[in-house]
């Protein structure tokens, strides 16, 4: 089993880039949905991962590459707030910390008793969040319907 | 505990009886390729029951169960529990605490800790301490495996990291759905190599020196929580399931069998079947692909412990009753198909998708039972793929006749 899958780079450019070392466990400092995007030059835990930053018109993505294979895709607007953060790989990030003040949210709409493990969707008017997936391979999404800039649609959001 | 032992008596109770119900139950999945008619056949010791059933709270739907006998290391004392859930989908066997009646004593780390495990599923999270146990099921044994105890009083504090894994705390029977999970997936263990260097945010393994100061943790893989299936003696490639077809209306139970071993006995030999590989590197390791309705998916999984077909086909209806949110609710019932990705080539697999609203309450098997996936890449064929086949699942790093795992074949 390899941990260090990364998709083929959509990114246009580097901007910013660091070595993978060490564990994770301050990197995932990042990416906080409603939050200030990630800020790579002030951040010395990011060194834990590695980080690529795209410009795709009216929004920047940050693609945190994990240690442990995760790929955690930041979408920030240009007020620098994060509007989406997507994952994929063999471990989910830690949800409290990637929703932020969403979290509550989303465990509250969580629908219970549905004996399905391996799906959760929430989808409200504020907040959108699907993931899915099984031990060792999940994928998901967060993001905030009303922060999605113009002409940006939930299918841009790989 | 009413619904526990109503349960157990309609389900499977004890290895005698399961062993009972494989050999005099006519469907004979798993015993055809050894009866001859020459005489009385002895049961092989790699069959065990397994039935979708209403689980340990009467209200399951389409999920799999089977029967576990766990002992204290190296004793003759021993517990036998049912309504474990069989998933093809995870890794390692994990019991619900308030089921045991047996204390098994935590694994300790080398620094003096306890080893206390977060396990998280995507609607929800289970804490408590992975402890040694002779492990049997049917005549397979494998001794002083690590076991989950979820839900394990000694350990009340689940760390915030934790609970920030997944919605839902799951540590309790009715939570789980399940008096504990029996992980049969394609790789050998809930972790593996990584956790060994490195520990995961959110991470699983935690060194608890105090019943609540826990700090996360590396951990050798042999503390690991394993697939069992490889910790057996000589069935350790890999397992076959088998369970009869179920009426498009739905039935109440069905009961099939798990079958260890691929290749290694003559009632679980590799045929011509379709061997469908799972990605071991890149981006969807762990995955196989889907193409339905002309899309791609390449986070595609067939799984045991799926209850249902999730997919996308914005043509079907979602279902308007709260209890069944997302899941699928044509007013006919649709016929489809999709493509498993092979080594080379495709294979079709048809199913049918029904109305979620329709099924009879009194049913715990309804094959029809699909929803929407909220992963845009992702096709999960779930349990209803079992019926009416007979599935294999190979271990990565093992090989049959038939190949190398990780795969899938049927």
């Amino acid at each position: 089993m390899a941990y260090m899958g990364q998709k083929p780079a959509r990114a246009r450019g580097w901007l910013a880039g660091a070595a993978v070392v060490g564990t994770l466990w301050s990197c995932v400092a990042s990416a906080t949905l409603g939050e200030a995007e990630t800020a790579i030059a002030t951040e010395p835990q990011l060194a834990h991962a590695a980080i690529k930053e795209t410009m795709r018109g009216s929004y920047r993505v940050h693609e945190i590459q994990q240690s442990s294979g995760t790929v955690i895709r930041e979408y920030a607007g240009l007020d620098g707030k994060v509007f989406a953060v997507t994952w994929h790989g063999p471990f989910s990030p830690n949800l409290r910390q990637t929703l932020g003040t969403y979290f509550d949210q989303y465990v509250a709409a969580a629908p219970a008793g549905r004996q399905d493990r391996n799906h959760m969707q929430v989808r409200a008017s504020n907040l959108v969040v699907q993931v899915g997936g099984h031990m060792r391979a999940y994928s998901g999404r967060a993001y905030l319907p009303q922060a999605l800039p113009s002409g940006v649609t939930a299918g841009d959001l790989e | 505990m009413s619904a526990y032992f109503r349960t157990a008596l309609r389900g499977c109770f004890g290895i005698a009886l399961c062993m009972g119900m494989v050999s005099c139950g006519g469907s004979g999945d798993g015993l055809g390729a050894s009866s001859s008619g020459t005489g009385p056949t002895a049961p092989a010791n790699n069959v065990v029951s397994v039935t979708v059933s209403g689980g340990p709270s009467n209200n399951a739907l389409n999920v799999l169960y089977t029967t576990v006998t766990l002992c204290l290391p190296g004793t003759s004392n021993c517990q036998t529990i049912d309504n474990i859930q069989v998933d093809t989908g995870s890794y390692g066997l994990r019991i619900l605490a308030p089921v045991l009646t047996l204390t098994f004593q935590p694994e300790v780390l080398s620094n003096g800790s306890a080893l206390v495990e977060c396990t998280s599923f995507v609607d929800g999270y289970s804490w408590g301490p992975v402890a040694l146990a002779d492990v049997q099921i049917s005549g397979e044994s494998a001794s002083s495996v690590p076991v989950q105890i979820i839900g394990d009083s000694r350990y009340p504090s689940v760390p915030a990291d934790c609970s920030g894994s997944a919605p839902m705390e799951e540590d309790t029977v009715a939570a789980f759905g399940a008096n504990g999970i029996i992980g049969i997936g394609p790789f050998s263990s809930d972790c593996g190599e990584f956790c060994t260097e490195s520990v995961p945010e959110p991470a699983i393994y935690y060194a608890c020196s105090t019943e609540s100061n826990c700090t996360a943790t590396t951990v050798p893989e042999a503390s690991q929580v394993p697939n069992p299936v490889t910790l057996f003696a000589t069935d350790n490639n890999g397992s076959i399931i088998t369970l009869p077809s179920a009426p498009s209306a739905g039935t109440t139970t069905l009961t099939g069998s798990l079958i260890f071993g691929i290749d290694t006995q003559s009632n679980n030999a590799s045929g011509t079947e379709t061997v469908v590989p799972i990605a071991t590197s890149g981006s969807n390791a762990g995955f196989i692909t889907t193409v339905f309705s002309g899309t791609t998916y390449a986070d595609s999984f067939i799984d045991s412990g799926s209850n249902g077909y999730f997919f996308t086909d914005s043509s079907l209806t979602t279902c308007t009753d709260s209890g069944f949110t997302d899941f699928y609710c044509p007013s006919s019932t649709a016929s489809l198909s999709g493509e498993l990705q092979l080594a080379s080539g495709t294979s079709t697999v048809d199913f049918d998708v029904a109305s979620a609203e329709q099924i009879n309450a009194t049913y715990f098997v309804y094959p029809g039972l699909g929803g929407t996936n909220p992963t845009a890449d992702s096709f999960d064929w779930g349990l209803a793929f079992y019926f009416g086949r007979r599935v294999a699942t190979a271990i990565d790093g093992y090989t049959t006749s038939a190949g190398s795992g990780p795969y899938i074949a049927y």
